[in-house]
């Protein structure tokens, strides 16, 4: 057997000189098609070439609304061969890769499969185990279409192993309708432990064309594409494309809510342009919500409006009286009209995952229980749609909008007016802190769920004001707050949302049973649940005092005052004693 | 990552032509598969057409050198790739009897690769020794062709002995029928008797064919150039036994 750097070419100290470093994939962007058996042959050296086949390929490229998986460093492939060719087993291949193209986990599926709409609608399996805990419970969908042209092939050593791939690739994209060409590239892909060989070729090829390296990842290329072109993907949704040189995202629903605001604005003005974003925070979930892409865009449509309304009460004498009547009526209303739907999908999503726990004939026991649920959501969301889509909506949507990006000469009327944003909500955190440690102190063993509660909404008024002006502080200061605050907030929404989540169960199954929709096999099986629930509430029930202690102890209410309120005289508890 | 050994004490009873198309076919339907050859005779290199060879020997691996990600050689099959064989590897028990822990070294070489891989094959030589005893500690459970003969099925049993006697019960032993010519009687009633005996065999059976032989010809997997025969029909069937089993 001859290894090839034994031939003509000297290896990888050659390959390093010309900046092909393998073992990554060598790319080329000449400036026309060429043929690619001729490329083959005069850069093979001692291997041997197979002939140049062609095909034609329907690239679709799947990520969520929020690309979790461009943020994840991946992406989503769905190829469909388009000249009759087939995969092995299957007809779409999906295949996830990461930023250097290498293959992390892939799927055949069958011929008539739809695509996936979300990472649970795939079968067991790698692809499906990598997916879910990045895309969660968002919905896949398609960002850009590939139309591909590729002539491949592959040279050989003299006991027929491949050593190195070499593509042709040419075509053009679609993103959101509008097609633009992709240029010409030569892909030069190595095998594990055959850097060499790949180094060898990629550099015979820079010599004997003179074509230069293309270092643009293909994904950053057709996202700047889709923002020449002005291309919003994804239903019209105003998420727009981001290069994965933008650095990491937030979470959308901190990330839309940042205040555009310093330290030092007054109160006021703050206030305004902390609502404005809010408003468009809600707007642009709305088109989603109407479309039921997934839960998340009525999730967070639903947090804008809470928190729009917490800003309000907050901090509502930062604002012209006249106005507030309106908005705050508004919000209620919003929040009422989203309510049902929000839970129907807040149930869904929980079977999804009690499902997937159980063994398949477990599992087909609940099938009824999700077409209810299913039935029940469609008439809610078609509610839902009608307010939305009504004039009251878009008259009240109207009027904020009028109101906060109004010049108003009032601003400065009052001295609150002028205050610092970040004096201000920094106040209305430690009292609102100091509050809530008063109400958890007097929660025991035996106090009746209303009182935790009642403590959850004030945590979350809490969150929403800490998270108005976190920015505007340092990280080190706050994340701890935060980390304590989001301990005791989750096991208390544990406890209420599986009191709700038990109580629902039960009257689903009654309407169920009262509409002959379910077996005794599937009632049982609710009930099984029910119980299984209300267990897990009893224990996180059981979990309070343990994270309220470090929430509530001194030294958090000392760092509380310290970030939030540093000039406050307020009395910090003593030893032994909690803050309230 | 599911780390599996294709395994049997005895010789030529379709060990490897199990790691190769068992491989084969968990990376055709998605996973990411190493195969590792630590049979000195290379077949499994051989069907790959990678050349028998590693960096620093079997010395090299055992005293862990270079890192094992360093050995790998891609096949010419989409996420399955191999650590080829060594003609030093013959001396592995001896190169493990030198080492600290020896049984549990194995494992220790093949932990950094875990993120890498959904899956590893490792393809063993046959008999009892401290290379296989590694083996026993590294896999989650060894996969066990057994020809229908009376001898085959003495060797087994000598295997499950070994597996109580140095108290290996978190390792499974996966049997199944391998060459199984139903023509002959004695196959046909070891292949129905022996359920009673050992209940954890799986019910795939790999039928006695020409084409697996071919294997040596093709240098390839069943499923690239025979792909619609029984034989592959019946790794695959036999995978989805497999996977199933082992969770």
């Amino acid at each position: 057997m001859t290894d090839e750097k034994t031939s003509d070419f000297s290896g990888p100290k050659t390959a390093d000189r010309a900046g092909l470093t393998p073992p990554v994939t060598v790319e080329f962007a000449p400036d026309r098609p060429m043929d690619l058996n001729q490329i083959a042959d005069r850069t093979r050296g001692a291997l041997r070439h197979d002939p140049a086949t062609r095909s034609r390929k329907l690239v679709r490229l799947l990520d969520t609304p929020d690309q979790r998986l461009d943020r994840a460093g991946l992406r989503l492939e769905v190829k469909s061969p388009l000249n009759g060719a087939r995969s092995k087993t299957g007809a779409l291949h999906l295949e996830l890769r990461d930023r250097s193209g290498q293959d992390r986990a892939s799927l055949d599926l069958p011929a008539k499969a739809p695509l996936p709409r979300f990472a649970d609608d795939l079968p067991d399996g790698p692809l499906l185990e990598l997916l879910h805990p990045i895309v969660e419970m968002r919905a896949l969908l398609i960002w850009a279409t590939l139309h591909l042209e590729e002539a491949r092939t592959a040279l050989r050593d003299r006991d027929g192993k491949i050593r190195v791939r070499l593509y042709q690739v040419s075509g053009e994209t679609e993103i959101n309708g509008v097609r633009s060409p992709i240029p010409v590239r030569i892909r030069v892909e190595p095998l594990k432990g055959y850097a060499t060989n790949a180094g060898a070729v990629a550099e015979r090829i820079a010599r004997e064309f003179g074509w230069v390296v293309c270092h643009e990842d293909l994904m950053v290329g057709l996202r700047r594409i889709g923002m020449a072109a002005e291309a919003v993907p994804l239903i019209g949704i105003t998420t727009k494309p981001r290069l994965a040189s933008d650095g990491p995202l937030e979470a959308l629903d901190t990330a839309d809510t940042e205040p555009k605001v310093k330290s030092e604005t007054p109160a006021g003005p703050a206030m305004r342009t902390l609502l404005g974003q809010l408003l468009e925070t809600i707007e642009s979930r709305r088109a989603g919500v109407i479309a039921d892409v997934d839960s998340e865009f009525l999730h967070e449509f639903r947090v804008a409006v809470r928190r729009s309304r917490a800003a309000i009460q907050q901090l509502g004498d930062t604002l012209p009286e006249a106005a507030l009547d309106r908005m705050r009526e508004g919000y209620r209303w919003l929040g009422a009209a989203t309510g049902p739907t929000r839970d129907l999908d807040v149930h869904m999503l929980a079977l999804k995952a009690h499902s997937r726990s159980l063994s398949p004939k477990q599992a087909s026991a609940l099938v009824p229980l999700g077409s209810h649920l299913a039935d029940c959501k469609t008439r809610a969301h078609k509610a839902l749609i009608r307010d939305l889509k009504s004039e009251r909506y878009e008259t009240f949507i109207s009027r904020c909008r009028t109101f906060l990006e109004a010049e108003a000469p009032g601003w400065s009327e009052t001295e609150i007016k002028r205050r610092p944003i970040s004096t201000v909500v920094g106040k209305r955190v430690v009292k609102i802190y100091r509050k809530t440690v008063r109400q958890g102190a007097r929660i025991g063993p035996e106090t009746e769920a209303e009182a935790l509660h009642d403590l959850r909404k004030q945590l979350k008024k809490l969150r929403y004001l800490i998270e108005f002006i976190k920015n505007l502080l340092p990280k080190t200061d706050t994340r701890p707050l935060l980390q304590k605050l989001k301990m005791l907030q989750q096991v208390l929404g544990d406890v209420q949302d599986l009191e709700i989540q038990t109580e629902a169960l039960h009257r689903f199954g009654r309407e169920m049973a009262e509409a002959g929709k379910a077996d005794p096999d599937t009632l049982m099986a609710i009930g099984a649940w029910a119980e299984d629930l209300d267990r897990k509430r009893a224990e996180a029930r059981a979990r309070f005092a343990e994270v309220f202690a470090p929430f509530a102890e001194r030294a958090t209410a000392q760092a509380f005052r310290a970030t939030f309120a540093p000039k406050s005289r307020s009395h910090a508890p003593q030893d032994g004693e909690t803050a309230g | 990552m599911k780390i599996l050994a294709s395994y049997n004490i005895k010789g030529g009873v379709g060990k490897t032509a199990t790691a190769v198309n068992l491989a084969y076919v968990a990376a055709a339907q998605g996973a990411r598969v190493l195969v590792v050859d630590l049979d000195p005779q290379g077949a499994a290199s051989f069907y790959f057409r990678v050349k028998p060879k590693v960096k620093g020997g079997g010395k090299g691996l055992v005293k862990g050198k270079h890192d094992l990600e360093d050995l790998v050689k891609g096949t010419d099959h989409d996420r399955l790739d191999l650590i080829p064989a060594d003609f030093s590897f013959r001396n592995l028990d001896l190169l493990l009897d030198a080492e600290k822990k020896s049984e549990k070294r194995l494992r220790k070489l093949l932990r950094p690769l875990a993120a890498d891989y959904d899956i590893c094959i490792l393809d063993c030589p046959p008999s009892v020794s401290l290379v296989s005893e590694a083996v026993f500690h590294a896999a989650d459970a060894l996969l066990v062709p057994l020809i229908p003969t009376t001898l085959s099925v003495r060797t087994y049993e000598q295997l499950v002995a070994f597996r109580k006697d140095e108290k290996l019960k978190s390792l499974k032993l996966l049997p199944f029928f391998s060459m199984v010519d139903r023509r002959k009687a004695m196959h046909r009633e070891i292949v129905e008797g022996f359920p009673d005996r050992h209940p954890e065999v799986l019910s795939t059976q790999i039928p006695y064919a020409s084409v697996v032989e071919r294997m040596g010809v093709e240098r390839a997997p069943l499923g690239t150039f025979a792909p619609r025969t029984a034989a592959a029909a019946a790794y695959e069937t036999l995978w989805a036994d497999i996977d199933t089993r082992t969770g």
